[in-house]
């Protein structure tokens, strides 16, 4: 009965595993094959079991395609942009011509930690079509307003825009803690071997940082796929559906619509594409 | 290849920290020289102002007769060997060894033949296609000096290379970096806090302290005729023995030092620049391996000492022993300052044959042909080697 004593041991934590996670998502696991809705959640009574309906039917709306292709487009463009620009300004708070080094990474940092409705608001005043500074800035080059959240070509952008403003300052510090684990002995021995500033970068900076640009990567794959505070705050989704993403479609079929059923079942198949990609970021690095 | 000329180099770092004084040195095309000294004497700032990775606050650097001040790294065309090794962790041997031959824009076909080359020579052929974290600490340390080696430069530049390296392995790399020295006949500039290593791959050692020039000489002079106590103390393990004495005069007016009431007679130029400094005594300084377990001869100091330990090494004992302590004050007085060279005051260290073993508290005396002694001023100069007839004038460094 050696056994027994571990298992009472781990037991407080399994419990707790079991109840809040793996109780929860078999539940929701089971309720994509119901019809659970406003009025199950009366009486149980009416809770019905459709097999994989609410699957097909999923597969045949037209809102989850606009939905699944808007959240492909931000992650494909805002994901990039996003690392890009951490990366970047990971690199400038690095070098050693900075200073005030501390401030910048704080001052950086800060629209990670501010509350997004407070940062949708002033976003909202940026991107005003008549009196948004964006507009105004871009009048002094001779460029037409743009209705930035109106119209349905550049709202996605616009979002993108915003996210990647809100989020880069999170990446910034993994890149930095990144770069500053780089010995300097490398560079020193790229200089005596030749090396001048980009082939340093290019031969030093960017191999030793593939680690975290793997973890980076993965992170903000996964928090983009999960847009929703975004749109769901600065255009609810519009205009005419551009910048509905399917944790918002989900969003609206359960919490709107109460079609709790077909909620679950977008939930899971996001899941799926998520682990899907993640698994194909894992072994695109790898072969590298 | 290309010889190396300092001029008046000065080194103040940012925080106003100087870390090399008025520096001049001349190192000849295809000479392998050790700088040697303890931890923050300025010999790593010496080879980072020469590679390239610092810049001199005052004065010149000459690589093969250019000024190459105003010059970054990469167009030096020095080598240097980093303490940790510094190799490329993402890149493999075949392509550590050719980073420096690819920066330079060599062709593909050269730099795998060059590359094969130097990994036949540093036996590394078995390992070209391993990174570097599957190498062992020696193998690693090798692929360093292929990197070196593998674009002929015309400086070798090695910064602490065997401080990483097991004790065992050290011995062995060492022979092989003399050997390759020696094959290659680049000129080489070689740091280290390691005298053993300063000593076998020097053709000239130089002994730095604080920023400032000891002794620049061949190992063996170095170690024979030290140009101060501080050079005589650091060289050697142990290193010399220091003990102060006073002065006296024998019965023709002539100065003479005394040492526990011995007489020991200086060299009549020596004793007379020494005495206008009457009062204040001198040093005498003698190699543990001088000190003898036999009757005193002829033209023998003999010393009475009491043994305070013994540390057995097998072939031979390191007996540490005290001499009395000194009568006359002015040579009590000395003591203190010689905690400046790194020796404790009245302590002596034979280095004695295994046998006879000596025990602690037994009383002895020891003798020192005088040829064996040294003598040094109050501060710490070499005035000559050897005592009475047998003495040589040090040089005026």
């Amino acid at each position: 009965m050696r056994w027994a004593a571990g298992y009472f041991f781990v037991a407080p934590a399994l419990l707790l595993i079991a109840v809040f996670f793996v109780f929860p998502v078999f539940s929701a696991f089971l309720l994509s094959f119901t019809d659970f809705d406003i009025y199950s959640l009366g009486n149980i009574e009416y809770l019905r079991f459709v097999g994989i309906d609410n699957y097909i039917n999923l597969f045949g709306n037209s809102r989850f395609w606009t939905a699944l292709g808007n959240t492909f487009y931000f992650v494909a463009v805002g994901g990039p942009l996003s690392v890009l620009v951490s990366l970047g300004a990971a690199l400038l708070i690095n070098s050693k011509l900075v200073r005030l080094k501390t401030l910048f990474r704080t001052v950086y940092f800060l629209p990670v930690v501010t509350t997004l409705v407070a940062v949708a608001v002033m976003w909202r005043y940026l991107y005003h079509p008549r009196y948004g500074l964006l507009n105004f800035a871009l009048s002094g080059i001779g460029i037409e307003p743009i209705d930035w959240l109106g119209d349905p070509f550049w709202a996605m952008p616009a979002i993108i825009l915003m996210a990647a403003w809100k989020n880069f300052g999170y990446n910034m510090i993994i890149f930095l803690a990144g770069l500053q684990s780089i010995p300097d002995s490398l560079y020193e021995a790229a200089r005596v071997d030749g090396a001048n500033r980009w082939h340093q970068f290019r031969y030093v900076t960017l191999p030793m940082l593939a680690p975290t640009f793997l973890f980076v990567g993965i992170i903000t794959m996964i928090g983009y796929f999960q847009l929703f505070a975004e749109p769901y705050v600065m255009t609810q989704g519009g205009p005419s559906n551009a910048t509905l993403s399917v944790v918002l479609f989900m969003y609206e079929e359960g919490f709107r619509w109460w079609n709790l059923g077909n909620a679950a079942a977008i939930a899971f198949v996001l899941f799926v594409i998520i682990l899907a990609v993640t698994l194909l970021q894992l072994r695109l690095q790898r072969e590298r | 290849m290309a010889s190396v000329d300092f001029e008046h180099i000065d080194k103040i770092y940012p925080g106003g920290t100087q870390a090399v004084f008025d520096f001049n040195l001349t190192v000849a095309d295809g000479e392998a020289l050790a700088l040697v000294g303890p931890s923050g004497c300025g010999k790593s700032t010496l080879l980072r102002l020469l590679a390239g990775l610092e810049t001199a606050t005052r004065g010149t650097l000459r690589i093969g007769g250019q000024a190459v001040n105003d010059q970054p790294p990469q167009r030096r065309n020095v080598a240097m060997v980093f303490q940790d090794y510094a190799l490329y962790p993402h890149m493999s041997v075949r392509e550590n060894l050719g980073f420096p031959l690819r920066m330079q824009g060599v062709l593909k076909d050269e730099i795998r033949r060059r590359v094969d080359e130097t990994a036949e020579l540093l036996g590394l052929k078995h390992l070209l296609e391993r990174k570097p974290r599957q190498l062992s600490g020696g193998q690693r340390q090798r692929v360093a000096m292929g990197r070196a080696v593998v674009r002929q430069p015309s400086v070798f530049l090695m910064d602490e290379p065997l401080s990483n390296v097991d004790a065992k392995l050290r011995v062995q790399i060492r022979t092989e970096i003399a050997a390759l020295q020696e094959r290659l006949d680049t000129t080489t500039i070689y740091v280290t806090h390691d005298q053993v290593e300063a000593m076998t791959l020097g053709d000239r050692v130089m002994v730095l302290r604080d920023g400032v020039v000891q002794q620049v000489a061949s190992p063996q002079k170095l170690y024979d005729r030290p140009a101060n106590a501080f050079v005589a103390t650091f060289l050697g393990n142990p290193g010399m023995n220091i003990v102060a004495t006073s002065f006296a005069e024998d019965e023709n007016g002539n100065a003479e030092l005394d040492l526990r009431g011995q007489r020991l007679p200086l060299p009549a130029t020596v004793g007379r620049d020494l005495h206008s400094a009457k009062g204040q005594g001198a040093f005498i300084g003698v190699r543990p391996e001088a000190l003898l377990l036999t009757e005193p001869g002829e033209d023998s100091l003999s010393l009475p000492i009491t043994v305070s330990s013994v540390e057995s090494l097998g072939h031979e004992q390191l007996v540490y022993c005290r001499l009395p302590d000194p009568e006359q004050p002015e040579a009590r007085a000395l003591d203190e300052a010689m905690s400046d060279f790194d020796a404790t005051p009245g302590q002596l260290v034979a280095r004695l044959p295994a046998t006879p073993v000596c025990h602690v508290g037994t009383q002895l005396r020891l003798a020192v042909e005088s040829w064996r002694v040294h003598v040094f001023d109050v501060d710490g100069v070499c005035r000559c080697h050897g005592l009475g007839a047998s003495a040589v004038p040090a040089e005026v460094q």
